[in-house]
């Protein structure tokens, strides 16, 4: 049963402490400043006896008044932020979110939502409007919420005013109700100690009606509430946090005086590396996001007294330094493992030292000496970012191999280091070196999540806002990572989020504007990934609605195979597909020469935007596994498909000949279709998502052949032509269910072969206009041209070499033998392709 | 139901300032006492009280022909250990004398909070006596 008893609460008490305590802060000040004048006064009747007006006890007497008021007022103060304000609750949140029917809720709240809570309590309507009419009258974070979605609160508050009940009752609303046990769920869930005003306006986005249309006019998501919140609580605790100086953690901020006094001095290593734990720590800690297991493998393994280093490995971007950032700061607090605490970290210039010293032998002899020093220090903790390019056996300019001087001190207990690399080169060069590799301990580092990246922008956020003068709203910081994860697939989080921010704030700040929206980062994204993103402009609506046209103006015939794609197209640019995969798949089955290649080039031209974006794979070239890695790469070479997919991520992708290819390297497409990515043979992760995938294949093309002569139904023909690939086990039936559509291409008629002339012959007639030659194409020359042509097996492909070979042939002998000339009209004689003029 | 024991504001305000106030303060007291350690670094100086400074020392070379080099070496290393412990001598001074003014300072706090409400009381009543 729901309980909720605010006249037995100890909070709700609290907000009915009498006045002189509540306000006691006030006092505070002005009793100072009376005491300060009082003080003046004295000091002033002390040194000039011309001011003294009044006798000099009476001042002291009411300096020491006004004193004993201001400490009485601070007292006060104290006792009603440390107590009143904080009662001791029960049950911890988490234990009472468990018991929901043996606790009372008005228990549980924090002051400030306690009272909100009173004031809707004495309102005529107890209930969820109320609430957020108050929330949204009497707090900053709502303002603060608003703000960032760039929403006028001062509207809702008129518009919510207007919509509150009047009718008076003694009971709260059953939507209320709801409200309050939903904000103990969310405030258990948050970790908070207490329900806070924040968790009630999160749980009103579930149960307040009016809220629910404000999102759907502002397009807001509900979660973004919850981030928003999320992002106000943790500002609000870190300046409460700040505040307290006296907290150890707080006070550890100063370093240490003579710690470095214990341990030996490093000459030369000062000389050729950054001294990272003195730069942050003028710079300004800055707590990490994520990555909390890799930093706690780090501590644990440095602070170990055998094989106390430590092999980073993780993708640029991925967060390397911030971890190494992390590590520097627990280190420099005191707040890590003893075997860690108070080391001072330095990062090797690797490169600065072999350019600055001549010759490997010196180099070497330098190195030796930095390593000697650091092991001789016992306080130090060397980074050498990217370890695999000093390790890899070879020197060249600007590189030399450490791993013989590096190798002998690995061993020691007080030489720690943390090496940097990354997955493809510690597979290629680290693995390989057994010497170097056996004296570290790998901590990998994986990707952050989209969370984590939307935290981290939101951490930089004012520090960017007060840099470029822009206000950065919300939307717009979460595009930055949602979109970054769908477009920049070859960068990671959250470097590539944190660096498109920027990006578009550049880019907004160059167009005078001062708030950054979600379209300038939208932009910034399609100039980067040259992929149309956000909104879709007029032009490409037009687009995407007349596709089938657009297609149909370069093939013939193939309604149902156009269609298809077309749709699939646009679900996938309208947004509307809840996606994982790519934007569409495709196989296309028919005999040979009906159009299945010139399919794929025109989606590509009208789509793609080009026909270069068109990555073309001849899978006839595949059909043995080891070429799987000629496909998707290895650790020694690049693949021909995954290195194009990186370099367009926006791509039409046609596997010609597909049942040519491996069982095997087909697999490899079994997941591409079902997730939308893939694992190179370098071990990185190569992204699909914004691709298509049109696989071509004229297996069964005899079952087409004899099915449209016996005039059998598309219908029927597919499923004839299904069991022939199973049966025949040229495709399995999981691999072809994963594409989005399976199109038959159905044989080239006469009538369709008349249409496809007429287009290739209009290829010629706008060359020949560029020569100012009117060249006039007749039924009669397409007719023959056809009848020339046609071979049902074949399609329109003999066509093709029909026009070269008899009327390109006879009209470019024509021209050269100069017959024809500028503002002639022409055409061919159909029997025997032979140019005539017409005047 | 699950309850919290009622109390009125006088019990609240004596369970606070002569109970929980006095727990904070002796941890805040705690937090400048260690910090105070920490900063100085006492115990890591205590520890190498007598290593050399900077850990600058020559390595002895084995022989009898090496004995006047050795000798060199035993002056230059006993010059630096004598260093070390001058410089962290002065800091452990230093640093416990700064931490026994923190430990009395905070000793003070804590007898002054629980006699504070008489002191401001006094302090009022005094003022007032005064003036007239």
């Amino acid at each position: 049963m729901f309980k909720f008893s605010p006249q037995k609460s100890h909070i709700f008490k609290a907000v009915k402490t009498p006045l002189f305590i509540k306000k006691a802060s006030m006092g505070k000040r002005l009793f100072f400043y009376l005491f300060l004048l009082s003080f003046i006064s004295w000091v002033l009747m002390t040194v000039e006896p011309s001011f003294r007006v009044i006798p000099t006890t009476k001042v002291i007497g009411l300096g020491l008044i006004f004193f004993c008021g201001y400490a009485l007022s601070r007292y006060l103060n104290l006792f009603f932020q440390t107590k009143l304000k904080k009662p001791k609750l029960p049950l911890t949140l988490q234990e009472a979110n468990s018991r929901i029917e043996d606790i009372d809720f008005a228990d549980f709240f924090n002051y400030d939502a306690a009272r909100i809570l009173s004031k809707v309590i004495r309102s005529k309507e107890k209930d969820s409007n109320t609430l957020l009419y108050y929330l949204l009258k009497e707090t900053e974070f709502t303002h603060f919420v608003f703000t960032r979605l760039l929403i006028d609160k001062g509207k809702l508050i008129k518009e919510i005013r207007s919509i509150r009940g009047q009718t008076r009752r003694a009971e709260i609303s059953d939507c209320l109700k709801a409200t309050i046990t939903m904000s103990l769920s969310i405030a258990s869930k948050r970790g908070h100690d207490r329900i806070r005003a924040e968790d009630l306006f999160v749980a009103l986005t579930d149960t307040n009606d009016y809220f629910e249309q404000v999102f759907i006019r502002g397009d807001i998501k509900k979660r973004e509430i919850k981030f928003l919140t999320s992002w106000w609580v943790r500002i609000e605790k870190y300046r409460e946090n700040r505040k307290k100086f006296w907290k150890y953690e707080n006070l550890v901020k100063f370093g240490t005086l003579g710690r470095q006094w214990a341990s030996g001095n490093t000459f030369v290593l000062n000389r050729f590396a950054i001294d990272w734990t003195e730069a942050l720590s003028k710079r300004g800690f800055r707590k990490i996001i994520g990555h909390e297991n890799s930093v706690k493998s780090l501590e644990r393994i440095i602070s170990g007294d055998e094989a106390n280093n430590v092999m980073l490995v993780g993708e640029p971007g991925t967060g390397r330094r911030a971890v190494v950032n992390e590590l520097t700061r627990k280190s420099f607090l005191g707040l890590s493992l003893p075997g860690v605490n108070y080391k001072r970290v330095y990062k090797l210039k690797l490169k600065s030292l072999i350019a600055r010293v001549d010759g490997k032998e010196k180099t070497e002899m330098m190195l030796d000496k930095i390593f000697g020093e650091v092991a001789a220090a016992g306080n130090i903790i060397l980074v050498i970012e990217n370890i695999h390019e000093f390790i890899s056996g070879h020197d060249r300019a600007g590189i030399v191999d450490i791993s013989g001087i590096i190798e002998p001190y690995l061993e020691h207990p007080d030489f720690k280091v943390v090496a940097i690399t990354n997955y493809r080169d510690y597979r290629r060069i680290v693995e390989r070196n057994q010497g170097i590799n056996s004296e570290f301990k790998k901590v990998e580092l994986s990707e952050i999540s989209q969370d984590e990246a939307i935290k981290l922008c939101e951490m930089i956020t004012p520090g960017l806002e007060d840099k470029y003068n822009i206000f950065i709203s919300y939307q717009s910081l979460r595009a930055t990572v949602e979109l970054s994860e769908q477009f920049l697939t070859s960068e990671f989080f959250p470097e590539k989020s944190m660096q498109l921010l920027e990006e578009a704030i550049i880019s907004a700040n160059q167009k005078d504007k001062k708030v950054l929206k979600k379209e300038d980062v939208a932009e910034v994204v399609s100039e980067k990934a040259e992929v149309p993103v956000g909104e879709a402009a007029d032009e490409e609506k037009k687009a995407l609605l007349n596709l089938e046209e657009e297609v149909h103006k370069r093939i013939i015939n193939q309604e149902t195979a156009v269609t298809e794609i077309a749709k699939s197209l646009r679900r996938s640019r309208a947004d509307i597909d809840t996606r994982t995969g790519l934007i569409g798949s495709f196989l296309f089955l028919g005999p040979t020469g009906v159009g299945k290649t010139e399919t794929a080039k025109a989606i590509a031209e009208v789509y793609f935007g080009s026909k270069k974006r068109m990555i073309r794979i001849d899978m006839s070239e595949y059909q043995n596994i080891s070429d799987l890695s000629r496909l998707i790469g290895s650790e020694d070479r690049e693949g021909i498909l995954t290195e194009q997919v990186v370099e367009d991520p926006f791509s039409l992708i046609l596997l010609d000949e597909l049942e040519k290819a491996h069982k095997d390297i087909l697999n490899v497409f079994l997941q591409i279709l079902d997730e939308g990515h893939v694992t190179d043979g370098g071990g990185r992760k190569v992204d699909f998502r914004n691709c298509m995938i049109i696989a071509t294949s004229n297996a069964g093309y005899k079952i087409i052949m004899d099915s449209v002569e016996k005039e059998i139904p598309l219908e029927k023909v597919k499923k004839k032509i299904m069991d022939y690939l199973f049966r025949e086990g040229l495709f399995r039936p999981e691999f072809v269910n994963r594409f989005d559509g399976t199109v038959i291409f159905e044989p080239l008629s006469k009538e369709n072969l008349m249409d496809i002339a007429q287009l290739q012959l209009n290829n010629l007639k706008k060359n020949l206009e560029e020569k100012h030659i009117d060249f006039e194409i007749t039924e009669e020359v397409k007719r023959e041209i056809v009848e020339k042509s046609y071979e049902p097996v074949f399609g329109a492909r003999e066509m093709q070499r029909v026009i070269q070979n008899e009327v390109g042939d006879a009209l470019a002998s024509a021209m050269l033998s100069d017959k024809l000339e500028a503002g002639d009209k022409v055409r061919i004689n159909p029997n025997d392709f032979s140019v005539e003029k017409i005047n | 139901m699950i309850r919290v024991i009622k109390q009125n504001l006088l019990i609240k305000w004596a369970f606070w300032h002569f109970r929980e106030a006095p727990a904070d303060l002796l941890s805040i007291w705690g937090n400048f006492l260690r910090f105070s350690v920490e900063f100085f670094s006492i115990i890591p100086l205590i520890k190498t009280l007598i290593t050399p400074w900077q850990r600058l020392a020559e390595p002895y070379k084995s022989g009898l022909v090496n004995l006047p080099f050795n000798f060199q070496v035993f002056l230059l290393n006993s010059f630096s250990r004598f260093l070390g412990f001058l410089v962290r001598s002065i800091v452990i001074i230093i640093g416990t004398v700064i931490t026994i003014i923190v430990f009395i300072a905070g000793l003070i706090c804590f007898v002054v909070w629980f006699v504070l409400p008489i002191l401001i009381f006094a302090g009022i009543i005094f003022g007032f006596a005064l003036l007239i």
